[in-house]
């Protein structure tokens, strides 16, 4: 249903940035759809699901550099890349949900 | 997002590096009048750090690593004319630690500014990758 969204750019924007995000992580959740590329709703979970793994990372950071254990560097950057997945994340769901909008407004 | 992600890491290693040589350095600084106790032993022997280049190969990244904190024991001790010093020789003279004080503060500067530069290639990936995220939304 995903892949059949309405606005052509704006789907077809967060669908590379989505690539983009999914293969860029390595993890190889995203399952084969049957014309051998990789379902959008996958690739959005895969992609999600990295992105949550970097945010726990970052809160574990921090979490331990509370208790005193681990050193500013590591905390900086745990921190770092929790904060630019996030960002992704957020702005690859703003713009499906443009999209979703735009496909609902349309006059059938 | 993994390349990204990539350079920060391969930058906290080059700070990490540097926040150990600039301990090796405090470290020879705080023991530069640390004297032996005895006729005979030597002083406080200056400690140099050595780095290595260590392939991460999950990532492809080469880190840079701390290779060994040795001893220097090619530069000379000085000697310093102390006769009521515990480990004053038959002249009264001690051998005083091979720790040069300027050697120390060059170091310092060094080990700053590379770490600075490792701080800003982390800036600079980060601000990148904000930008790109900007062009997102």
């Amino acid at each position: 249903m995903v892949d059949k969204v309405g606005n052509p750019l704006a789907a077809a924007n967060a669908y590379s940035n989505m690539a983009k995000t999914a293969l860029g992580t390595g993890g190889g959740a995203a399952s084969p759809a049957e014309d051998g590329g990789v379902s959008f709703g996958d690739m959005l979970e895969s992609a999600t699901r990295s992105a949550i793994g970097t945010i726990r990372g970052g809160e574990r950071a921090s979490a331990r550099a509370v208790e005193g254990k681990a050193d500013l560097v590591e905390v900086t950057q745990a921190v770092t890349q929790a904060r630019l997945a996030l960002d992704t994340v957020v702005a690859i769901r703003d713009q499906m949900v443009d999209a979703y909008n735009k496909v609902i407004s349309m006059p059938i | 997002m993994a390349d990204i992600f990539s350079t920060l890491t391969v930058s906290g290693y080059g700070m990490r590096a540097q926040t150990e040589r600039v301990r090796v350095i405090a470290q020879n600084i705080a023991n530069a009048d640390t004297t032996a106790l005895k006729p005979g032993e030597n002083p406080y022997t200056r400690q140099q750090i050595t780095f290595k280049n260590q392939l991460d190969r999950a990532h492809q990244e080469k880190l840079v690593r701390v290779d060994d904190v040795s001893d220097d024991t090619k530069s000379e001790y000085p000697v310093k004319y102390m006769p009521g010093h515990p480990a004053a020789d038959a002249n009264g003279y001690v051998k005083m630690p091979n720790v040069n004080g300027l050697i120390e503060a060059m170091d310092m500067k060094e080990a700053t500014r590379s770490y600075e530069a490792n701080l800003g290639m982390f800036n600079q990936t980060r601000e990148m990758m904000n930008r790109t995220i900007g062009l997102l939304q």
